[in-house]
Order: structure tokens, then C-alpha cells, then sequence
């Protein structure tokens, strides 16, 4: 009888609420050999579900799709035409990528909070200069960018 | 203790999340086929705009102030349902989904705590997560929870979450609520009880059980109850499967002709098929009907139905389309302007739990194009992929433009739910 071989399998655990089914993936452990159960059989029990929203999104109930128009982010990897997953559960710190409200518009900035001075909205693209939001301007996070899906075909 | 949240002008408020820039500006919500307001922001309400004018009346008002107008969407206002009853059960132990803007919860998991500090919590996470704004009333009984939430809604300085910690904080404030306001009484009753001297929520509470029997019926004798603090019933938990689903629309204008009510019908054939196997389930009776406005009593009326069904339960859109066209033929009768058609579903249940017919083996090509149907419109918009009945040729060969489908020139994006037509942020 061949020497059996294990792999460690991961369970990720169930894909997150929703009425999609998920991806499968099927993993063996190992050769069987013929008639004769393995031990492995158990980690084979469930498929392994790779689902990338389980990757991607924390707080289904706040998370949301919002796609970009626009080059001033290219430096942080997201180009004009993207979608980007958003979770407004998430606090906004120095240096977060946000989707904001500035005066009625909805944008995608580099959030900057400097000690003692007002925030700002940074573009990560040398061609745009930062926005300090002033005192009393009509200003709110509307949530924070944790993806960017950039398909290439 | 109950929870009974409340969303504040949920219609308006949904679609302000994906569209900030009219958040301090008049708004309302339309009603199917653009009829009417059912959905007024704080602002609109200021302006004078009651709940149900219709939309040639406020014509005036909404050029002159400038007033945002939206159709009704549907599918982003459950959506978006769905997503402040998932932040609510974080904070509760049941909670029972009342209408499309309101639930009720059961707080005894977190009877230790501090529940005006532990509404205000799940006030503030249900703002930040899904950006909708509610009102949140803690009381013993679900009628008193809805008082409380009365009164934290006309009282700011609550922060719009206020709870009767027991019956003497509840009494203090069903004095100063009058008796139409309270769950459950409608202006009859409340008409009939001042009447008899009962014009406060108080008044109500005090009355012997026996007379508000007497008065009203047993629902009047259990609200009574409930305002004395004695719980009468508990959350209604079970989603009930659905013993008949309807599919019908309005017309926005008025079909004469048999091809267009043939495609009208097919649609809600579809639609209701649709629906069906998204909550898989399959129906054995469908039954097609139409009739003429009601309203126009100059016109000849009209109101006729037919129905047929299948052995075996089905959510095959192809088959349900076929029989629904069939009995459209049969009913037709031309001469009228027919205001309102549809397709009602009964005989229903779970799709894993029919009974296969002897005569009819399981047909999987169906359930396979159905399934690829599903998932062709689910990707790319609804009615990507239809029968081709749902559609109207003209003599020539090219598409009519359907003018019975229903009126929604004001209708935002489906934010939530279409890849295409998802909220835009400026990089």
C-alpha cells in the first residue's frame, strides 16, 4: 500500500449570505487507494468554496459597488471605469481612500488628516493639487475604498 | 422590551443615498405609473404637498421650487430593506419584519444594558452602514413601542430614540397622545371613542376591557391591553409562504388592441414566473385578468377573467406564458379601453415538494433554460432575455414602443442591483 499523503485543506467556511451559489471547487487530499476509506476522506467532506466576495466584503449589509470616472487616483490603482468596493462600516483614518460627498458631488479621494489642521482630499496623480475642506463646507464620508476591480479584458 | 424601528421617509431617504446632491432639497417619490406622491421629504411636506397628490397638480410647485422627483424603485428600496433589517439583527435576538420600513424587536437578549443607550447605538450603525436615517421606540408591548416611537419622532431632543423604561414613563406619555394616533385605532374608532369621553392614548388604556369589546372588537380590546402594558401576542416570525402571488399593472395608456394585452399579459407571465422560481417555488392555477378604469364611468366597462392550470406545479415561464396568452384569446373583447390587466399564481408551493404527475416526467431542459434565462437577465437588466410574446411587432416588422407599460419617466438608477448602473464617484 502506497504511503498516504496529506495536504492541509482550509476551510474558509460558508460563503456569506446570499442566494447565489457559490464557486467550487473540489479539492482531493490524496490518492485513495481503491476500497479502502482514508482517513483524509474526512477533510474532503465539503467542497472548498472559494468565493471572493468572502475576500472581499466584511459587512455585507454595508457594502456597496461604486464605479469610478476619472484618472486623478491612478496611483493607488484605480483607473477611469473601475468598480470599487466600498464598505461604509469601516471609520475613515489618515490615508484611507474614500468615496465623499464635497458640496453635493460624490468622489473618489485620499482621505488626509493632518493633527491641529482641516482635512483634506488628495489625488494620488501629480497632476492634481489637494483640497482642504473648509470650516462649515458641505463635507461627509460616504465610505471607504477597501477594492478596486480592474478587469483587463 | 420591543424595539420598533422605524426608517424616516424611507422612499425619499434611499434614494438621497445614492443621489446626495438634493439632500437638503424638496423631494418626493412617485407612485406606480407616476400617479401620485406616497413619498414626501421633510421639505416637500413644508411646501404644503400632501400624501397622494397627484402629479399634474403639483406641476406648479415642483417648477417654481425646484422639486426633485423620483418614480418609484422598487428594487432598490427592498434592497436597500433588506440591508437596515441585517444591521438591526445585530442588535437584536428575533425581529419581525413589519412592511418594507419597519420592524419590531425583541430586546430581551440585552435587558441588562441601558436600551435608550443600545437604540441609539443601532440607530447610529444603521445610519453609517446603509446611510438611512431612523426612529426607535422601546416599550414593553409592541403598542407601546410604537408610541414611543411616536414620540421620539415629534421630539428632537430624544434623538429620536425614546424608551418607557416602565408603565409610568409609558402613562406620562399616552396623556398627551391623542387616541387616533395610537397603533391599531383608526379614525372610526377614534371617532366612536371621543365620542364616549376617551380622547387621549391614556383615556384608552383606562378603559374597562369589557367595553372596549364592546365598542370596537377584540383587536380594539387587545390594543387596550397593550397600553396597560399586558403583551397580546408576540413577533410574528414565519414568513408565510404566499398562497396566491399577483402580477398585475395600470396601464399608462389605456390598450384597445389585443396584441398589446397579449404582450402585456405575457409579461406579468413572466414577471410572475420569474418571482416564482426565485423563491422556489412552482404554482398549478394561474388565472388572466383585465378590466376596464373604473374611474372613467363614461366608458364602457368591462372586467373578465380566465384561468387554467397544469397537473404538475410549474414556474416555467414558457408553459405559463402559453396558457396566459391562451386565455387572453378567449377573454378578448374588443371595444373597451382596458385600464388594468395581470396574472394571479395559486395553488402554490416549494418547488423540491411536488408531486410529479403520472403523465408528466420532471423535465430538466426546462428547468435548465429557465435557470439560464435567470442568470443571462440577472447580469444584464431584467427582460435581456424575454419570450417573445412579452414583445409587440408592428405590420412593418420593427419593435412597437410599448405604450402600456407602465409610466416611470422619473426613475433613478438601480444602484444596488445592476452592474451597469451602478452610483458614480469622480477619480
Amino acid at each position: 500500500m502506497a504511503p498516504l499523503t496529506f495536504q492541509h485543506i482550509y476551510i474558509l467556511g460558508p460563503a456569506g449570505r446570499s442566494t447565489k451559489p457559490p464557486l467550487h471547487h473540489p479539492l482531493f487530499a490524496c490518492a485513495v487507494a481503491a476500497g479502502f476509506p482514508t482517513p483524509a476522506d474526512d477533510y474532503v467532506e465539503q467542497e472548498l468554496d472559494l468565493d471572493l466576495r468572502e475576500h472581499l466584503i466584511h459587512h455585507p449589509a454595508a457594502t456597496f459597488y461604486v464605479r469610478a470616472q476619472g484618472d486623478s487616483m491612478r496611483g493607488v490603482g484605480i483607473f477611469s471605469g473601475d468598480r470599487l468596493v466600498v464598505d461604509r462600516a469601516l471609520t475613515a483614518a489618515d490615508g484611507s481612500v474614500i468615496i465623499a460627498v464635497l458640496d453635493g458631488q460624490v468622489v473618489c479621494k485620499t482621505l488626509r488628516l493632518r493633527t491641529g489642521g482641516q482635512p483634506a482630499l488628495e489625488a494620488a496623480n501629480p497632476t492634481y493639487r489637494p483640497i482642504v475642506i473648509e470650516e462649515g463646507q458641505d463635507f461627509e464620508v460616504w465610505g471607504v475604498v477597501t477594492a478596486v476591480v480592474h478587469t483587463l479584458t | 422590551m420591543y424595539a420598533l424601528v422605524d426608517c424616516n421617509n424611507f422612499y425619499v431617504s434611499c434614494e438621497r443615498v445614492f443621489d446626495p446632491c438634493f439632500r437638503r432639497v424638496p423631494t418626493i417619490v412617485l407612485s406606480n405609473n407616476d400617479g401620485c406622491a406616497i413619498a414626501r421629504s421633510q421639505e416637500a411636506t413644508d411646501l404644503g404637498i400632501k400624501m397622494g397628490d397627484p402629479l399634474f397638480e403639483l406641476r406648479p410647485l415642483i417648477d417654481r421650487h425646484g422639486i426633485q422627483v423620483r418614480s418609484f424603485n422598487y428594487t432598490l428600496y427592498a434592497s436597500m430593506s433588506h440591508r437596515v433589517q441585517q444591521v438591526l439583527q445585530l442588535h437584536a435576538g428575533d425581529v419581525e419584519i413589519y412592511s418594507i420600513d419597519e420592524a419590531f424587536l425583541d430586546l430581551s437578549p440585552f435587558m441588562a444594558s441601558d436600551l435608550k443607550g443600545h437604540g441609539l447605538r443601532m440607530k447610529a450603525q444603521v445610519q453609517q452602514w446603509t446611510g438611512i436615517p431612523v426612529g426607535v421606540g422601546i416599550a414593553h408591548t409592541k403598542t407601546l413601542a410604537k408610541a414611543a416611537n411616536h414620540w421620539a419622532k415629534k421630539h428632537p431632543d430624544t434623538g429620536q430614540v425614546h424608551c418607557f423604561r416602565n408603565q409610568d414613563e409609558a402613562d406620562d406619555v399616552l396623556r398627551q397622545q391623542p387616541v387616533d394616533d395610537v397603533w391599531g385605532i383608526g379614525p372610526r374608532w377614534a371617532a366612536k371613542l371621543e365620542a364616549h369621553g376617551i380622547k387621549t392614548a391614556y383615556d384608552l388604556s383606562r378603559m374597562p376591557t369589557a367595553d372596549a369589546r364592546k365598542l370596537m372588537n377584540v383587536v380594539g380590546e387587545r390594543t387596550v391591553r397593550e397600553l396597560r402594558g399586558e403583551r397580546c401576542g408576540s413577533l410574528d416570525l414565519e414568513a408565510t409562504t404566499a398562497k396566491s402571488l399577483v402580477r398585475s399593472r395600470s396601464f399608462g395608456n389605456p390598450v384597445t388592441e389585443r396584441a398589446e394585452m397579449e404582450a402585456a399579459v405575457a409579461t406579468y407571465a413572466a414577471r410572475a414566473c420569474d418571482k416564482l422560481r426565485h423563491r422556489g417555488l412552482v404554482a398549478s392555477t394561474f388565472t388572466v385578468f383585465m378590466q376596464t378604469s373604473r374611474f372613467r364611468t363614461n366608458e364602457p366597462q368591462r372586467s373578465a377573467s380566465a384561468g387554467f392550470s397544469v397537473t404538475v406545479g410549474t414556474s416555467d415561464t414558457l408553459r405559463v406564458t402559453a396558457g396566459a396568452l391562451a386565455a387572453v384569446r378567449s377573454l378578448w373583447a374588443p371595444g373597451y379601453r382596458y385600464a388594468k390587466a395581470g396574472i394571479m399564481a395559486a395553488g402554490i408551493e416549494q418547488a423540491d415538494h411536488r408531486q410529479p404527475g403520472l403523465f408528466e416526467p420532471a423535465n430538466p431542459r426546462s428547468d435548465q433554460l429557465m435557470a439560464a434565462m435567470d442568470t443571462i437577465n440577472r447580469r444584464h437588466g431584467r427582460d435581456t432575455v424575454r419570450v417573445a410574446a412579452a414583445t409587440l411587432r408592428s405590420k412593418q416588422g420593427g419593435w412597437k414602443k410599448e405604450n402600456w407599460k407602465m409610466k416611470q419617466d422619473h426613475h433613478s438608477p438601480q444602484f444596488t442591483t445592476n452592474w451597469s448602473e451602478l452610483m458614480l464617484a469622480v477619480a
